[in-house]
């Protein structure tokens, strides 16, 4: 009796995976980021050991192809263009007008557009976060009240806050364009001070989460839900203020590409008259994803370049109007309707107690 | 229904706008860049290529205005050091000294032992020809040019002809004589004749009791030592 209740504590606390629990746990989990933080740390020049020749390659297998699943799979969606007619059909051209009136007007635009998405990225990464560690209690029988989903939302978003408030051109400094916060050095101590309550709140508020979670729904939340919180929350407390964030972007790239593709993949052999096995399903949505990750990032802005504008702009703007393009498209396509297939994969057909 | 079939057909002709401008911009960048490149586009394009393409062919005010658009895009960027370096070296080569010296100066913000920020900042708040520079400023350069003529232990001909200089502007002219002298006996030790002749003329105005003021020089002809030549 005791050998079966710990038997099922130990299958509580791992979760059910999507693949493998190591590589779930090392991969979407971001284990393995906090692995490399620890190696990183010591000597932050260290995040750049990478060859001047490979770091671009990697760049692109990972950031550049995770950028591009986002419309990949909005495109591979079924049912996609029914529901999503603005997404699907309009947004490209809204994107590329609003993109080339941004470099037309650089000097006075651009600097907006950037700091758009540079305040946009976290919080991109927060719900990123959220999403997942939702994900995995649902697919573990670990159903959550909508009192506990408010919290573990509370608690993904405080790197978010913690950025929004702290950042330079981002958040609350971006919006304070008159440079009132830095005229204040009472307001930066306090900003200051409120990165480390950020800090405090979260570390309590998970350990809080995770205990109400146990008590009141008979089963612990899984390890890789809290997880998927600490890592994010380590790339941007720790990683970033350290420029080691190209760590952090590959890593967050990998989570959502591993995810992106099981979904794809389920999604394909679930259709009617398939042919092809899950290798060529999952290696012509990668493939793609990286073809259009190339596309955007080393043919597009020299389309500009060829137009006459500055490569600065070209290059830089392209870059955050893609990452906003991308940040807009996922806040739609994860949207699991009742009727979606996918439901079965997050769903275990209970409802959650009150 | 009439409505809901014009909001298709509007989306539809977005669609294929969209989807033809991509595909064509995509072409034409393809193919400009094997121009550009001589081979595919390179994973990880930056705008590097674009402002050395800029240097190469000499467009000093195309140059400038990308790296001041550089210094306000960039915000993903923390360090911007090179930035302001290649910005304020341009700009004091076009004759615009008191932006320069901003730019310089941030460098030496950013990292206070750069022994090439210290030097040229030094060089620049020493040498302007502005009158309209404050004389506390002129006064930065000597501890700016000391501070950096330490790191090389005193033998550096260049950084010793900066700080000569500093002395100068600041009226201290006993000690610009002695460091231009010291500055001297180390050019023609190391065989650095272009240097040393310049620094003989400054000594000459040295010794008449007058700082030295410069004319801007060309963008990129600085010596490896980092000071700059003038006339």
């Amino acid at each position: 009796m005791a050998k079966s209740a710990l038997r099922n504590l130990t299958t509580s606390l791992l979760g059910q995976s999507f693949v493998h629990p190591i590589f779930d746990y090392m991969l979407i989990g971001g284990g393995l980021s906090l692995v490399v933080v620890a190696w990183v740390l010591p000597d932050p020049s260290a995040a750049l050991t990478f060859s001047a020749a490979s770091l671009p390659l990697i760049i692109l297998l990972s950031a550049g192809a995770h950028f591009a699943a986002s419309t990949v799979r909005l495109y591979t969606k079924p049912g996609a263009f029914h529901s999503l007619p603005f997404i699907t059909m309009a947004l490209p051209l809204v994107t590329l007008v609003l993109l080339t009136a941004c470099i037309g007007f650089a000097g006075k635009l651009g600097p907006h557009l950037t700091s758009l998405y540079l305040t946009w990225s976290p919080y991109h990464y927060a719900a990123q976060a959220y999403g997942l560690a939702v994900m995995y209690c649902y697919r573990s029988g670990c159903l959550l009240s909508e009192g506990n989903k408010k919290l573990l939302w509370w608690m993904s978003m405080i790197p978010f806050f913690y950025v929004f408030t702290t950042g330079p051109n981002v958040g609350l400094h971006w919006i304070d364009m008159a440079g009132w916060l830095d005229d204040r050095p009472s307001v930066n101590t306090f900003l200051k001070t409120f990165q480390f309550v950020l800090l405090a709140v979260g570390i309590v508020g998970t350990v809080y989460l995770w205990r109400n979670i146990w008590l009141h729904q008979g089963r612990p939340m899984p390890l890789i839900s809290v997880l998927v919180l600490i890592a994010n929350a380590v790339w941007w407390f720790i990683l970033r203020p350290r420029n080691a964030f190209v760590w952090a972007t590959i890593f967050h790239s990998i989570q959502y590409l591993a995810i992106v593709v099981f979904f794809h993949v389920k999604d394909q052999m679930g259709r009617p008259n398939q042919r092809h096995g899950v290798t060529y399903h999952v290696l012509w949505f990668y493939g793609a994803c990286v073809l259009l990750g190339y596309a955007l990032f080393s043919c597009f802005p020299q389309a500009y370049v060829l137009a006459g504008f500055g490569p600065v702009e070209s290059v830089l703007l392209v870059g955050a109007a893609v990452n906003i393009h991308h940040f807009f498209v996922d806040g739609y396509i994860w949207r699991l309707k009742k009727t979606d297939a996918n439901r079965t994969i997050v769903d275990t057909g209970a409802t959650a107690p009150l | 229904m009439h409505q809901k079939s014009l909001k298709d057909c509007l989306y539809k002709a977005a669609f294929v706008v969209g989807i033809v401008i991509f595909f064509l911009a995509f072409a034409l960048g393809f193919c400009d860049s094997i121009r550009v490149h001589k081979h595919i586009p390179p994973v990880g394009v930056t705008y590097r290529t674009g402002i050395e393409s800029l240097k190469e062919q000499r467009k000093d005010d195309d140059l400038a205005s990308q790296l001041r658009l550089a210094l306000d895009l960039d915000l993903g960027r923390p360090d911007k050091f090179n930035l302001h370096y290649e910005l304020g070296m341009l700009l004091d080569s076009q004759g615009k000294p008191m932006e320069a010296i901003h730019h310089l100066h941030r460098c030496v913000q950013i990292n206070s032992d750069h022994i090439g920020a210290l030097n040229h900042l030094a060089w620049a708040l020493a040498t302007c020809p502005d009158p309209q520079l404050h004389p506390s400023l002129r006064s930065q350069a000597v501890e700016l040019a000391r501070r950096a003529s330490k790191r090389l232990a005193n033998k550096n001909p260049g950084v010793l002809d900066t700080l000569a200089a500093a002395h100068a502007a600041v009226g201290q002219y006993e000690l610009a004589v002695t460091t231009a002298e010291s500055a001297l006996k180390l050019a023609a030790k190391q065989q650095s004749n272009a240097l040393a002749e310049e620094i003989r003329t400054r000594l000459q105005l040295y010794k008449e009791s007058k700082p030295f003021y410069r004319r801007p020089k060309p963008f990129g002809k600085d010596r490896p030592n980092g000071a700059s030549s003038n006339q």
